[in-house]
């Protein structure tokens, strides 16, 4: 035969892998995770990954501009197309994100961003229309705006909206105004008292304080529900609203909302919902039936508009027929066969609205609201209904199966809603906080639940699994939870607190970042002083 | 439901796990009556090809940017050319799908591309510091007024005549419900106007916009001093990035805060949104600013790493005592425009404000031939103003039925004005062709004569 | 020769002559981690008591410092503004926030002489020991979980009557309370909660 001697070995070595020397490798780098430098670091003023034509005529623009023209460098750095490529996608190797796997913060709704909301946002007749082109000239635009009006007022029953707001604390903002602009229209000069429990997300009184109003906490009983009888202690002629968050901020559906509703109304005072927590409700119950006056929503938590790394979110408010004359600017109106958005009170036809001002140039987050009606078309009235079924019942299946091994708040095994509050009572006596057992996870390839939030539980942990979770996906973070716990509670404090170790980085020091801030990036030598 | 993986076999398994026979008993809490019974009066599920048709067909009915057969619409959102890289960067799933960076460990994506676009904006607007953006640039005037409130301990805010409407608007609404003290100034359409006459112990700071909203640049450096010199604040409102590219830096001028709308880098015009503010200050007031900040720093080993921070100034922890509401940045478009400022770098930057420029003054020198035509900015960027024999809404109407979106008439934003229903605002960027500018002005002559 | 008071709120406050050097006690800072920032008054502002004078500021919280005493600021401690760590190493030495001068007398009641929690966990191992169910340590560290947050976890109404009744004469036996809401518990003014 025919030796072919170029033979190599197909089979790995037999033991566990070691570091050669219990050395880094030489670059730093390890395998697939590369250490990244910062962009000024790579790039110069010179290099650019963009080829332009070249000008026809040269118009001089020192002369121009004269004392204007820009005179010194500027300091960027760019890059050719191919580093450019690879800064970046380096650097996106370094994040955890949904499509990587569970995401289960609380509050935040993690769920699955489909792809064809992108596809359809970039459609040309979608991305590439200004909003100061003629109204004429972008009917498609206004009807998918009329659209998605039409199906957030249908989930909750209210009769206007104010699509605008850039986020939901902008929607937050959006609302009260409202609130305070119906107040001053009747006169009520008076209120200056907003009632936020002490449950609320910090977004809730920093809203009321900017524009004006001073906050009186209501306590949350026990369970961390709000009573109508201690929202009727704290209600006197003064106060203007109530916030509420419902589902409330511990994932359990406020019991007395209905009561509530009425006694604040009774008072002359509206009801302001914060609709964070909407997943649990759209399609089962319509805030505008429990006597809500104003609702935000969060595009990007409910509607899957994606995260982005922090942003842009999108908070449109649904307003009842009491605050539907003071929506902001612009707002859509129907003449006939014709929608268009009302820009001004020169615009407007009829003396019906009141609009309040304006929230924020052009008309909102439109490229938000294509991807969220392409989310509302494929799911259907049906299809939502579904998915918040489901996240309450993902949310409650892990509560069932962690409530042997974790300590559910309050010390009460009652159904939650789309998420499951925990406090850190199972930890106590073993040296491990809230803090070291997020950190454990991560190491166990979870992003960890939100954690000390709501303030009112001690070391809270609030878990959102969301409708994108499949059985098995919950299934295997339950076994890690358990896994964890018990070794917590083995003793094992010293792990937890030493993790993550399997990330690209090791816990920061924030305190050193607090102290000395260093927020850009400067040349050597130099520093910047205060 | 292709978004749902729970098959009815898993929901009888964990029903039954939960201990409860029917979904609606964990509705147990929502009261009596208020549990719908019926779907809601929205259509059903439907397939990715029927949304496709659907979404599709509202498309057709906008006359897109790259459809019509010129187009010169600007007015504080400008069609830039986004090159492909960032497009196809931002989809990816580890930036699309990540949230805020609050586990930084597994962020160090997120934060190291936050502290770049810091360091960019801060360089772009020759400021000290920069934020990790707000959600646009009306939004972040706003917030700037307010800070400068915070800082000075004063009330009274300035604001030029010359600001972009909307922008005007949104801080007048602020101002309304914050308790803050409004001088709202007149437009002047071609020129300077006297802003420094009107500063005194009581003014917390002036806004101003170069180039402002009918296109004029402005040197403000005069009227720094002459804020500083009453401890006032000057606070520079940029709508058009690219202008920095070619135009000295509000810093260098002398600007205590710089606010700007960053859509021209990486955003396209999406109808409005989502964009991307930046927000830039002083070094001295950092613990006054609003938004989020990102900081450099080191882990247990050593190693450098970026975390969020100074967070004792947002409202998750300060409430009522925050120095905003705010929650998010608009971090997505704030990765577009720090990845196309990367692609660009400074020579490119350069050289798109050149090609920007060059553009409009082409087309300025065109127009400014017609007969009922009279261009009204002196010295611009990429924007200016023109005076028609006509009122420039009719026209622009006429042009948008021969598809030409000509630019936007001033009385679509001042309605009231009686002055301004003749004046219409060109914008030309590098996406504008010689034919588009000369059938724009061949249009332009037939609509007007 | 400086007397030193404390207030309920964990600030100490060292008085010479008319002049007030105040800040937070050890405790205080223990409890609230690394310190990042303090925001100090400008001298020459004038302070109402109970008024908020100063921000300390950890990574993830923000607690308010009460002026003890009314009076003017006649300096804040420049070296807090370098190095915040200070109040971490020496809370109640060289990390003072503040001088206040004031000849407002009257506001010096509800002044202790020995700071709250060292005192509380005196009160409760003397308890302890008395009713047989402890001996004190000796020569080791004290525990530091004090008697007051042991109330705080228990919700005050929870607590035991006969050592609360206990704790109470027992400190205004030893003249440390000057001047309570309550004759029976001390702990009203400090909570704020009902019995």
């Amino acid at each position: 035969m025919n030796m072919n001697r170029r033979g190599r070995q197909t089979q790995p070595n037999q033991g566990s892998r070691t570091n050669m020397g219990g050395d880094e490798p030489h670059s730093g780098n390890r395998g697939l995770q590369i250490e990244e430098p910062l962009l000024f670091e790579l790039g110069d003023r010179q290099t650019t990954g963009i080829d332009f034509p070249a000008l026809e005529d040269q118009h001089d623009i020192e002369t121009r501009f004269g004392d204007l023209a820009r005179s010194e460098p500027i300091g960027l750095a760019g890059l050719s197309e191919p580093e450019t490529m690879r800064h970046y996608v380096r650097l996106s190797q370094k994040n955890y994100s949904i499509d990587t796997g569970i995401y289960p913060l609380g509050s935040c709704t993690m769920k699955h961003n489909p792809r064809l909301n992108e596809k359809m946002a970039r459609l040309p007749g979608m991305m590439d229309i200004h909003p100061l082109q003629p109204q004429s000239t972008v009917s498609g635009a206004i009807e998918l705006m009329e659209e998605l009006a039409h199906w957030l007022m249908e989930l909750t029953n209210m009769q206007a909206i104010a699509l605008s707001p850039k986020a939901g604390a902008h929607g937050e903002l959006c609302g009260m105004m409202a609130i305070k602009a119906a107040h001053e229209h009747a006169g009520d000069l008076h209120r200056n008292i907003v009632l936020v429990p002490d449950s609320a997300h910090g977004t809730n009184p920093a809203t009321a304080a900017l524009i004006g109003y001073k906050v009186r906490s209501v306590p949350a009983q026990s369970d961390g529900t709000v009573t109508a009888n201690s929202v009727k202690a704290a209600l006197d002629e003064n106060v203007a609203a109530i916030m509420l968050t419902n589902p409330n901020t511990g994932g359990v559906f406020e019991r007395e909302i209905v009561e509530i509703a009425a006694l604040i109304h009774e008072a002359g005072a509206y009801f302001y919902c914060d609709g964070a927590n909407f997943n649990a409700i759209a399609g089962k119950v319509r805030p505008g039936d429990l006597g809500v006056d104003a609702m935000h929503f969060n595009l990007h938590k409910t509607f899957s508009t994606p995260h982005g790394g922090g942003g842009p979110g999108s908070g449109p408010v649904v307003l009842s027929e009491r605050l539907a004359p003071f929506a902001p600017y612009p707002f859509l109106q129907r003449d006939g066969e014709v929608a268009r958005l009302v820009e001004n009170s020169v615009d407007q036809a009829g003396d019906d609205h009141h609009p309040f001002g304006r929230m924020t140039a052009f008309h909102g987050q439109w490229g938000m609201y294509t991807r969220a009606l392409t989310y509302m078309r494929s799911h259907g009235g049906d299809g939502l209904r579904q998915a918040s079924e489901d996240a309450v019942l993902n949310a409650n299946y892990l509560r069932a199966s962690l409530s042997e091994y974790m300590s559910l708040a309050f010390g009460e095994d009652h159904i939650c809603m789309h998420e499951v509050l925990f406090d850190d009572g199972f930890l106590k006596g073993t040296g491990v906080t809230t803090l070291d057992f997020a950190k454990a996870m991560i190491d166990e390839g979870f992003h960890p639940m939100t954690v000390y939030f709501p303030l009112i539980v001690h070391g809270a942990m609030l878990v959102e699994p969301t409708e994108s979770e499949s059985k098995a996906s919950l299934d295997q973070f339950i076994e890690v939870m358990i896994a964890l716990t018990k070794r917590a509670k083995e003793g094992q404090s010293a792990d937890f607190a030493s993790a993550p170790l399997f990330t690209p980085r090791g816990r920061l020091d924030e305190t050193g970042a607090a102290r000395r801030p260093i927020l850009r990036w400067l040349p050597k030598k130099e520093t910047l002083t205060e | 439901m292709r978004y749902l993986p729970l098959s009815d076999n898993d929901r009888q398994q964990m029903l039954a796990k939960v201990g409860v026979a029917d979904i609606n008993e964990l509705f147990a809490d929502v009261p009596s009556g208020k549990l719908l019974k019926e779907l809601p009066n929205l259509p059903l599920m439907a397939g990715e090809m029927a949304v496709e048709q659907h979404m599709s067909a509202l498309a057709a009915r906008n006359l897109s940017a790259g459809e019509a057969r010129g187009f010169f619409v600007g007015a504080g959102a400008y069609r830039h050319h986004v090159p492909a890289t960032v497009d196809h960067l931002i989809q990816r799933s580890e930036f699309l799908t990540a949230y805020t960076p609050y586990q930084p460990e597994i962020s160090q994506g997120t934060l190291q591309v936050l502290f770049e676009f810091q360091t960019q904006v801060a360089l772009l607007t020759g400021m000290e510091v920069a934020n990790a953006s707000m959600y646009d640039g009306s939004t972040a005037t706003a917030e700037a007024v307010l800070m400068a409130r915070r800082v000075t301990r004063r009330k009274k805010a300035i604001v030029s005549g010359n600001l972009h409407p909307h922008y005007r608007d949104v801080v007048k609404n602020m101002e309304h419900f914050s308790g803050g003290n409004l001088l709202l100034c007149d437009p002047v359409f071609d020129g300077d106007e006297d802003l420094i006459a009107q500063i005194d112990e009581e003014t917390a700071c002036i806004v101003v916009q170069t180039p402002d909203f009918y296109g004029n640049l402005h040197n403000y450096a005069r009227l720094a001093q002459a804020a500083h010199a009453k401890k006032a604040l000057l606070i520079v409102v940029v709508t058009e990035i690219v202008s920095l590219g070619a135009l000295k830096s509000p810093g260098e001028i002398g600007a205590d805060i710089v606010v700007a709308e960053g859509q021209s880098l990486g955003c396209g015009l999406d109808f409005g949104g989502p964009y991307v503010g930046l927000f830039a200050t002083r070094q001295k007031y950092i613990r006054q600013m609003p938004g989020r900040l990102c900081g450099q720093t080191v882990d247990g080993s050593s190693k450098r790493g970026f975390v969020l921070t100074l967070s004792t100034r947002e409202q998750h922890i300060r409430r009522e005592k925050a120095t905003s509401n705010i929650c998010t940045n608009s971090g997505l478009m704030a990765l577009a425009f720090s990845i196309h400022m990367t692609l660009l770098g400074e020579k490119g930057l350069r050289g798109l404000a050149e090609l920007n420029h060059a553009a409009a003054a082409q087309l300025a020198e065109k127009l400014a031939q017609i007969k009922g035509v009279e261009l009204v900015t002196k010295r611009f960027f990429n924007e200016f103003t023109l005076r028609l024999s006509k009122p420039a809404s009719e026209v622009v109407e006429a042009l948008a039925e021969q598809k030409i979106l000509a630019g936007v008439q001033v009385s679509r934003l001042l309605p009231e004005n009686e002055d301004g229903q003749n004046l219409l605002v060109v914008a030309a960027t590098e996406m504008v062709t010689q034919e588009q500018s000369n059938l724009f002005a061949n249009l332009l002559k037939e609509v007007l004569a | 020769m400086a007397k030193i008071y404390y207030t309920k709120e964990h600030e100490w406050i060292s008085v010479d002559g008319d002049v007030g050097t105040i800040g937070i006690t050890d405790h205080a800072q223990e409890q609230l981690g690394d310190i990042v920032f303090v925001d100090l008054p400008e001298t020459g502002n004038t302070v109402a008591k109970g008024d908020e004078a100063a921000v300390v500021e950890s990574v993830k919280a923000a607690s308010d410092v009460f002026a003890p005493i009314s009076g003017e600021v006649v300096e804040a401690n420049a070296a807090l503004a370098e190095n915040s760590g200070l109040v971490n190493e020496d809370a109640e030495g060289a990390a003072w926030f503040m001088k206040i001068s004031s000849l407002m007398k009257a506001s010096w009641v509800n002044l202790w002489t020995v700071p709250l929690m060292r005192h509380l966990w005196l009160a409760r191992a003397d308890w302890l020991t008395r009713a047989g169910l402890a001996t004190p340590p000796v020569g080791r560290r004290p525990s530091k979980l004090p008697l007051f947050f042991f109330l705080k976890e228990k919700g005050v109404g929870e607590m035991h009557f006969p050592m609360r009744v206990w704790a109470a004469a027992h400190l205004q036996s030893k003249n440390i309370m000057r001047t309570t809401p309550c004759a029976i518990c001390p702990f009203l003014t400090m909570t704020g909660s009902k019995c």
